[in-house]
């Protein structure tokens, strides 16, 4: 629980940070483009472990039924935080723009395979992937 | 090499589709990450090795479909999708593909 306030915490300080970067997933290229610099394929990922607390407070949550308000926000962060390693990749390669945002999710924790008698692992994992590019400047195009 | 997840690329017309290009790989980490993401799996927080798995793989496929686009004689590929599969603990799939296409600068 301290681990996901302090995640959330740096979550909120770096998407502060963001500045001016426009993020769409429409398929083609929301701004015009500056000819100046080639367009790259940007990439975030990661994996993020619940712990064994919540897991067995889920399994009350699995009689009943209903949300699981943190699973939802373990998603959630493990979202952000992909988005963010891959703003971050964009930025320190210099574009200032990122389109066709995919969110994809995996599973290496082993549960949608039914790993058998190997433990499973409750995991977040989530891959983003987009476009980035530079914008050409309001100034440049006037 | 072009590798974009868009349709098209500003600056570049489509001179020639070659066709789908994929590239897959499946990678597990060593046991003694296994063990620590078991361990925190206890308390909770980011699976570094689990994070640096999924880098290593999808960079891994993505190197295989370039190879494949290359062959092919393509300079770019184009609308390139990642997927994954579910195999087994500890281990990741992912599937890169794309439409292999040679391009030319408009100009």
């Amino acid at each position: 629980m301290v681990i996901e306030k302090k995640h959330l915490k740096s979550l909120l300080a770096r998407e502060s940070k963001i500045g001016d970067i426009q993020l769409t997933n429409l398929k083609g290229f929301s701004a015009s483009v500056n000819p100046a610099h080639p367009v790259a394929l940007v990439c975030g990922e990661v994996a993020i472990a619940s712990d064994a607390f919540k897991r067995f407070v889920f399994g009350f949550r699995n009689i009943f039924g209903g949300e699981s308000a943190y699973y939802c926000r373990l998603f959630a962060r493990a979202r952000r935080e992909a988005l963010l390693r891959m703003i971050d990749q964009a930025k320190s390669l210099g574009y200032d723009a990122i389109c066709n945002i995919r969110f994809d999710s995996s599973d290496i924790g082993g549960n949608a395979a039914g790993a058998g008698k190997k433990k499973n692992m409750d995991m977040a994992v989530c891959m983003v992937s987009g476009t980035a590019y530079f914008r050409a400047r309001n100034e440049e195009n006037a | 090499m072009f590798v974009v997840n868009t349709d098209s690329i500003p600056g570049f017309r489509i001179v020639e589709i070659k066709g789908l290009v994929q590239g897959n790989t499946v990678r597990a980490k060593h046991i003694g990450r296994d063990l620590a993401a078991g361990i925190k799996n206890i308390v909770g927080g980011e699976l570094k090795g689990y994070t640096e798995l999924l880098t290593e793989s999808r960079r891994e496929a993505t190197v295989r479909m370039m190879e494949q686009a290359k062959q092919l004689g393509a300079n770019a590929i184009l609308n390139v999708r990642f997927s994954t599969s579910a195999i087994t603990a500890g281990a990741s799939e992912i599937m890169a593909y794309g439409t292999a296409a040679t391009v030319a600068p408009l100009n």
